[in-house]
């Protein structure tokens, strides 16, 4: 029975791991440029009833970011 | 007096030999190591148990005979049926934004599958395994259970409990293997690189991710199918927000009433008739070999990547040892390994699991590499 070229497999198998895994991640970081992040934005009301609140303790101070932990 | 004579020679006393005394050894060595060193006790627990099965006489307990074991056997190793449905379990327990966030990343789980074809090619040229036998053996470096039961039940079966043993046994050792490797192989400089968070990924990336990785390795490598596309599957379930049921399901009682099966009938290949021999040996010994190798292969080729980075993002190079899979140990190890030796200033947990969780697709497509040339 013809035996098979276990080494020219081994580096065919280990230049494919390598080649899909590189499509991979440039497809994802494709995708994540394309559909990227978006930080959630605070609701105006919010932010305003927030910085309403903190004034009344702390006069003066300016509320720079609410962020909403769940 | 003639009847309990009869009865006793027929019993399994009466068969039973020195190699079921040792396997029964070998039995509880695994079983001592899951319950009091806590290594891989969901499926060390019914490997042992599995194979004290293998070793009582008569009982046709054995994956290879004609009783319950064998059923399960047949019906869920021998049609690929297990590994596939313990990779969907995997899919919805996985994380994968680490990778998402920094998708260089995929690279250090691809050059971490070295010591699958170092191992590999040492069988085959260095012991006189055969090619079949010897990718089989490699894959244990692939440090992924059900991918090695997969194509060694395909490629090797006669060598199915030892590989699953040596897989399972080497990936509950990754805190005692890698460090010294990570160690000879890095610097205190290299170490204490402190890798800035990934950027966040949108929820439409994570969604697209499996289907779209499913489908390209699938179309790829056709033969990886069965492992990647139930592994994407998984994930996607996990993250498309609108599955709990499925969700809870796959990643609970599911994968949960497969690995009690699939430890089992691991177990009882191991039989002493086929379990105590050379090939054995030499399998345990190749294994380690694997794991070494795998873990030098992500090391190294961060340290290459880190030629062309820029100085300010430059990688860890100790991550690329998290590479092997063993999700998450492979990652908890590399996360100590750099706390314990930056007096824990550099703490590298989420930039681990990026290469971990890619060498978990990494061994899947070398294994269907391996069965598109073999079969």
């Amino acid at each position: 029975m013809h035996s098979p070229d276990l080494l020219s497999i081994c580096l065919t198998a280990f230049i494919a791991v390598f080649t899909l895994l590189a499509v991979l991640a440039i497809v994802m970081r494709l995708i994540a440029a394309i559909f990227a992040h978006k930080e959630p934005t605070i609701d105006a009301a919010v932010l305003a009833a927030v910085t309403a609140a903190v004034s009344a303790v702390y006069p003066g101070t300016i509320i720079t970011k609410v962020e909403e932990v769940k | 007096m003639e009847s309990a004579l009869e009865l006793l020679t027929k019993s399994g006393f009466a068969y039973f030999s020195w190699g079921n005394l040792i396997m029964f050894a070998v039995a509880g060595i695994l079983i001592y190591l899951a319950i009091t060193k806590h290594y891989e006790p969901l499926l060390l627990i019914p490997i042992g148990f599995g194979i004290i099965l293998a070793n009582l006489p008569l009982a046709q307990m054995g994956s290879y005979g004609e009783g319950i074991i064998a059923l399960i056997y047949n019906s869920g190793i021998k049609t690929e049926l297990l590994p596939p449905i313990i990779f969907l379990g995997i899919g919805v327990l996985t994380d994968f934004r680490p990778l998402l966030g920094r998708p260089l990343t995929f690279l250090l789980g691809a050059a971490a599958q070295l010591g699958i074809f170092v191992a590999a090619l040492g069988a085959y040229y260095l012991l006189d395994f055969s090619p079949r036998e010897a990718a089989s053996i490699g894959i244990i470096g692939g440090a992924d259970g059900p991918t090695s039961i997969f194509l060694a039940s395909q490629l090797a079966p006669d060598l199915l409990g030892p590989i699953a043993v040596a897989a399972y046994s080497y990936m509950s050792l990754v805190p005692i293997i890698q460090p010294p490797i990570i160690r000879l192989l890095t610097t205190h400089k290299e170490r204490q690189i402190d890798m800035p968070q990934a950027r966040p990924v949108s929820r439409t990336a994570v969604i697209l991710f499996p289907v779209v990785t499913g489908i390209i390795a699938s179309l790829a490598i056709p033969s990886s199918a069965p492992l990647i596309g139930m592994l994407m599957f998984g994930n996607l379930i996990r993250e498309c927000g609108v599955t709990e049921r499925l969700k809870r399901t796959a990643g609970g009682a599911l994968v949960d009433i497969v690995t009690i099966f699939l430890g089992l009938v691991v177990g009882a290949t191991m039989g002493a008739e086929y379990f105590l021999n050379w090939k054995t040996l030499m399998v345990l010994v190749l294994g380690a070999v694997a794991f070494a190798f795998s873990t030098a292969g992500g090391l190294i080729f961060a340290k290459i990547l880190n030629l062309f980075m820029p100085h300010d993002h430059k990688i860890n190079p100790c991550i690329g040892a998290a590479g092997v899979s063993a999700v998450p140990m492979a990652a908890r190890v590399v996360q100590k390994f750099v706390s314990d030796e930056t007096d824990g200033q550099v703490n590298p947990l989420m930039p681990a699991m990026g290469p971990n969780v890619a060498g978990v697709i990494g061994s899947a497509v070398a294994a269907g590499v391996f069965l598109t040339f073999l079969l």
